[in-house]
């Protein structure tokens, strides 16, 4: 046997050993690890999209919520509890005289809590009515004017006004259900 | 004696054929075994980041379960208090339209507004003054009225005028 046979033989072993090693690399080690990159990669753009898609709603009830508010700020009066000095003062500008009787404070509609008063005022002529009933949503609290209403004269150049007032709050368990401990993020 | 003017030199252990293909496999092993680190490498920071995203996700969901919860509240407290406002307003426009009702020529002393009707006391010179200027509005308005008068000395009349029928008002707020 030549030298240059030999020579020959030796490339040829190690082309065979090379593409053995290199078989068994790439069938044990590189297609598992691709196709379970590849699995994880999948999961990873799911959880992404799913990430991205909550983020994109929790941003847009965010913007909502804060828009509400921003939009109807009336709607806090609900929360707040009735305080009848705090109305007599806003009402003491509408009318000569205003005395409050209360009728019933346990009743309830719904979500709310209703505060049933009887108002029973003087003043100089219908338009101080008008006048009270266009403030009452300058007040910190949600009223109502309800039935029945009496006026009738009361002196020389008086009327006297007797009203229902029925004023809503929002029951205390409606409100906190809408705002549960949330931990930070 | 010396028969060249070459020095010996040692036979190399590998010679130069065997040593270019062991460079080639060499770099070959790297690159392979590289790309499948890079790759372990990739899916582990994958998989991490997959559990904070994860965390974050039913953080932000549960936050935005609360939002939704504060928006269905809201619009509900919206709904409530424009029904409320359009009653009041209903409610006085109901008695503005009750006293442009009332002619000069009558003067009222009382009136009592109720859901289910409208009772008027007053004064009128003549019958015929009540009937043409204040009880024809008023039938438009209510189903059925009922008026008693009463003769005074200075000859005018005294009226109590019982008016049943529904005022709209829509007193009840609707949820």
């Amino acid at each position: 046997m030549s030298f240059k046979e030999i020579r020959l033989i030796r490339l040829l072993i190690w082309v065979l050993f090379y593409l053995v090693v290199v078989f068994l690399l790439i069938y044990f080690m590189v297609i598992p690890m691709v196709s379970s990159y590849k699995e994880v990669h999948k999961n990873y753009t799911d959880t992404v999209a799913y990430n991205f898609a909550s983020r994109k709603e929790y941003e847009v009830l965010s913007t909502h919520l804060k828009d509400l508010k921003a939009k109807y700020p009336k709607v806090a009066d609900f929360d707040h509890v009735w305080d009848e000095k705090q109305f007599l003062a806003t009402a003491k500008k509408y009318f000569l005289h205003i005395e409050m009787k209360p009728l019933d404070a346990n009743e309830t509609d719904g979500h709310f809590r209703v505060y049933q008063v009887n108002a029973v005022t003087k003043m100089e002529s219908p338009q101080n009515f008008y006048r009270f009933l266009d403030a009452l949503e300058a007040v910190p609290f949600v009223v109502q004017t309800d039935f029945p209403i009496t006026l009738q004269t009361y002196g020389e150049d008086q009327i006297e006004g007797i009203f229902r007032i029925r004023v809503f709050q929002e029951l205390e368990e409606e409100s906190n259900r809408s705002n549960p401990s949330v931990s930070n993020r | 004696m010396r028969y060249s003017f070459n020095h010996p030199q040692p036979k190399p252990k590998i010679d130069s054929d065997s040593r270019v293909f062991a460079i080639f496999f060499a770099v070959t092993l790297v690159l392979i075994i590289g790309f499948t680190i890079y790759l372990a490498i990739d899916k582990s920071s994958m998989k991490k980041e997959m559990v904070t995203m994860a965390r974050q996700t039913k953080q932000l969901q549960s936050e935005s379960e609360v939002f939704k919860r504060k928006i269905a509240r809201i619009e509900r407290l919206v709904r409530k208090y424009e029904t409320i406002t359009t009653n009041n307003t209903l409610l006085k426009e109901s008695i503005q339209n009750l006293f442009d009702l009332v002619p000069d020529q009558i003067t009222l002393t009382k009136a009592v507004l109720d859901r289910n009707g409208l009772i008027l006391y007053g004064v009128t010179p003549s019958k015929e003054v009540y009937n043409y200027l204040l009880l024809a509005p008023l039938k438009s308005i209510f189903q059925r009225n009922v008026t008693t008068f009463y003769r005074m000395k200075n000859g005018w009349w005294r009226f109590v005028s019982v008016n049943e029928g529904t005022i709209e008002t829509g007193s009840e707020v609707a949820e």
